[in-house]
């Protein structure tokens, strides 16, 4: 049963990984790891991450990719602190605001990739420009302000728990409930064979308009979500998270072109890389105590993390090619029965 | 009642149907039969939603019906298994048995417990040996050709469409298959079995439709003919028993083979493949298209991997990992599907020509410019290649000069084997015969061809030797005055051969 999971879930590389970050950041942070206070910032400061990470999840899934992510959570961020601050909208409302304006961007990616059928790399791409240059019109500088209510009760805790777990749990379900539906089906049938999905009565550009214009909506809550925490405007606050939201999709076990991905996965793949650089940090620091003439520099802290990004990611193309082999093996068995049997 | 009537459908300036007409009652089991260019893929296309026709009719039970898509084609009660299958490796046998037909439950959510009940049911009845949640991924040709019967028998249609299904099965799921084939006809289901199969349509079928050629050239009952009718049909040549002349051996290899095959397999499709071709001889593969022919020959060439067998090149065993390889040790390919695997569009003709004889210098040496373009207008005129010039992109020449120009990168390398898959198809006439004449140069200068063609007329006219592809073996070799229309076809057909696939 274990085996089964082992060799069939998608998610496996993206919970391996989170468990060595663990225990790394245990390693070199100490128990203070498991005290709620860092606990907290580790959920709301990452919060945005994994959820445009789910976000990105989703484009991979449907066969292709959205380069946009980043420039639609500018456009968020710019919209809110624009609308609370000099529109003088109550915060609710600038938040239904954003999250309609990224799901019409997503809508649009969707209609471009579906109707037009201009590839998704190049499609996003350019709406990243136009999106991008949208958040600038919006709010040019950085600035603004974000109700302390908010942002306290972003980083705080509701139940118990920290107010971002509850967000973070919410789109995990919602992409469950959605999986339950032939939607679901029908997103990674495009994804893992179109020409299939075709042939079996499915509408394909209908498929891949609606999850297109998902991926706008959950890019919009991370948007809301990283208003929250910097509590400022910035139309230039989502330009990182692009590159790495398809990294931690990746790491989370998503597959190009197969249809092949889960939630839980690249939940753990966006904590993996939240997780690094809190390591990398602490390993710094540890060193700095060691070595009490030793400064390093932001660009080796850099360097660091993105070899263990690296590194990380050539593993999760060893964990496919062994989630295949041992398909293969199991392939074998089958043929063993099988030729025993009339043998 | 489905009916077809003049249905058309062209491909650019190939017409693949010019008038296909076709009747199937319920409870009617018909082959769709067809040699190679006949259309029946085309039709069972049309029929299925993948491709819309340019003109005719198709009527159900009386009303005209449009089939724009594989929607439109499931609506009207159309279930297609297809032979190059419609399958989600990464999905599980049930999910890919529900996929487009998701039972749902409450609010609307999929009943994943009918999904899995039905796929068992279907998989019992097929007696498929592996469970629903195996993922397709790990199954073979023969249980994915079952995951996707199953999958058109779970559509619970009343026009059932089959296209060479039981290409990959054994012996024993083709016997289960058409048990249910028939209890499913005597329920009331109409059922269309494409097949080049013949002793299979003969074991299940009530009527045959055969296309020739894009048009329906005949309509029969199955008990009212036998297999040389069909082929008559399916050719057009009168195939006289009496003229049929089996080899019983193939021609042992002598000292002066060039390449000796010996039992290659690529699995699935070649299954053990033994033949030589001597110093200077044309050797010729025959057969309908798909028997394996393509995957030999790209296995011998080193561009795709084999599963067992001996390759020798003038005696000495040779594996090649790489087409690079096989050059460097003097082979030549010609591929099979020119647009995608042969000429260079964008590039010059010049460059086209000499890319083979380039491949075969060190990368870092100069190349004279002068030297290939007198080279590239000595080839286009010995080729007789028609060309605006040696500096035109080659896209701007016709499909036969833009062959003439792999065949002329070839010679430019003069190899010691040459292999051709298939190099004439939709190449005009003319270009062809001149092609035919090139190889035919190339022989007696002592280049040893293997050449794979479809074309009756073409391996007749060049070939020394041929061996006959059947299912991805060889069936017959012709040789002397065994090199007959009549044996020809018939060996393509398997209508000598008793079929006796792994059980």
């Amino acid at each position: 049963m274990y085996q089964r999971f082992v060799r069939t879930s998608p998610g496996i590389s993206g919970y391996f990984l989170l468990v060595i970050a663990v225990v790394l950041n245990l390693a070199v942070q100490g128990l203070n790891f498991f005290s709620g206070w860092n606990f907290s910032s580790i959920f709301s400061g990452n919060a945005p991450l994994i959820i445009v990470c789910m976000a990105q999840m989703i484009a991979i899934l449907v066969g292709g990719i959205d380069l946009s992510v980043g420039s639609t959570m500018c456009l968020a961020n710019t919209l809110i602190v624009m609308l609370t601050n000099k529109q003088r909208w109550p915060t609710l409302g600038a938040w239904l605001a954003a999250l309609a304006a990224c799901t019409l961007v997503g809508l649009l990616n969707g209609a471009i990739i579906a109707f037009i059928r201009i590839p998704p790399i190049l499609t996003t791409l350019s709406t990243m420009s136009i999106v991008g240059g949208l958040a600038l019109i919006v709010q040019q500088r950085p600035g603004g302000v974000v109700p302390r209510e908010v942002y306290s009760r972003y980083g705080g805790f509701t139940l118990g728990l920290p107010t971002t777990f509850w967000v973070i749990l919410a789109m995990i379900l919602i992409w469950y409930l959605i999986g339950r539906y032939p939607l679901g089906r029908h997103l990674r049938a495009v994804g893992g064979n179109e020409r299939s999905a075709y042939a079996c009565g499915i509408r394909t550009p209908l498929v891949k308009l609606s999850a297109y214009t998902l991926v706008g909506f959950y890019t919009g809550i991370a948007g809301i979500c990283v208003t929250c925490l910097t509590a400022t405007g910035d139309p230039r606050i989502g330009i990182p998270f692009t590159l790495n939201s398809v990294a931690g999709a990746v790491l989370g076990g998503t597959v190009f072109g197969a249809g092949w991905g889960s939630i839980g996965g690249t939940v753990a793949g966006g904590f993996f890389l939240a997780l690094v650089n809190n390591i990398v940090f602490f390993a710094f620091s540890a060193l700095i105590r060691l070595f009490s003439d030793y400064t390093p520099s932001p660009y080796m802290q850099n360097l660091l993390s993105s070899a263990i990004i690296v590194f990380a990611l050539a593993s999760t193309a060893v964990t496919y090619k062994r989630q295949e082999s041992a398909q293969k093996r199991q392939k074998a068995e089958f043929q063993e029965k099988l030729h025993g049997r009339q043998g | 009642m489905l009916s077809v009537r003049s249905v058309r459908k062209s491909f650019g300036a190939v017409v693949a149907l010019k008038d296909a007409n076709l009747e199937l009652m319920p409870g009617e089991i018909r082959a769709l039969l067809g040699a190679n260019g006949s259309g029946k893929s085309t039709l069972v296309k049309i029929l299925s939603g993948l491709v819309s026709k340019d003109g005719g009719q198709i009527l159900l039970d009386g009303r005209p019906l449009s089939i724009d898509s594989p929607l439109d084609s499931l609506r009207a009660g159309f279930a297609t298994a297809y032979q190059d299958l419609s399958l989600v490796p990464r999905f599980t046998v049930a999910e890919n048995i529900a996929l487009g037909r998701e039972p749902r439950g409450r609010a609307g959510l999929i009943e994943r417990r009918e999904v899995l009940e039905t796929a068992r049911g279907i998989l019992e009845r097929l007696k498929a040996e592996f469970s629903p949640d195996t993922f397709a991924s790990v199954l073979d040709a023969s249980q994915l050709g079952q995951v996707e019967i199953a999958k058109a028998f779970a559509w619970k249609a009343r026009y059932l469409l089959l296209d060479e299904v039981t290409a990959s099965l054994h012996h024993e799921q083709v016997r289960v298959l058409f048990k249910l084939l028939k209890e499913m006809a005597a329920a009331g289901a109409a059922i269309l079995f494409v097949s080049h199969r013949l002793d299979e349509v003969f074991q299940l079928c009530d009527t045959a439709t055969i296309l020739r050629g894009g048009q329906t050239v005949a309509s029969v009952k199955v008990s009212e003919v036998d297999h040389t009718d069909l082929a008559f049909h399916m050719t057009g040549k009168r195939l006289d028993r009496a003229q049929v002349k089996k080899t019983s051996t193939l021609s042992a290899v002598g000292a002066e083979a060039v390449l000796a095959v010996e039992n290659l397999t690529v699995m699935p499709k070649v299954k053990g493949v033994t033949l030589h071709v001597n110093a200077g001889e044309v050797v010729g593969l025959g057969g309908l298209q798909g028997q394996g022919q393509s995957e030999f020959l790209q296995a011998v060439y080193g561009a795709a991997a084999r599963s067992g067998g001996v390759v020798k090149l003038n005696g000495r065993e040779v594996h090649f990992r790489s087409p690079a390889e096989a050059l460097r040790h003097g082979l030549g390919f010609i591929p099979g599907d020119r647009d995608r695997d042969g000429v260079f569009p964008v590039r010059s003709v010049t460059e086209n020509l000499y890319l083979a004889k380039l491949a075969l210098r060190p990368l870092a040496r100069i190349i004279n410019p002068q030297e290939l373009l007198q080279g590239a207008r000595e080839l286009i005129q010995r080729l007789g290649i028609v060309a605006g010039g040696p500096n035109h992109p080659a896209r701007s020449l016709s499909g036969g000069n833009q062959q003439k120009l792999i065949v002329g990168r070839w010679l430019a390398v003069s190899p010691k084997v040459l292999i051709l898959d298939d190099p004439t198809k939709g190449v005009d006439i003319g270009a062809r015969l001149e092609i035919h004449e090139i190889l035919r140069r190339m022989a007696q200068a002592g280049t040893s061809v293997l050449i794979s063609s479809s074309e009756v007329e073409e391996l007749l006219a060049l070939a020394d030797r041929i061996y006959v592809f059947y299912e991805g073996r060889i069936v017959e070799e012709l040789s002397g005055d065994q090199r007959s229309e009549q044996n020809l076809i018939s060996a393509m057909l398997g209508v000598n051969h008793a079929q006796s696939r792994e059980g």
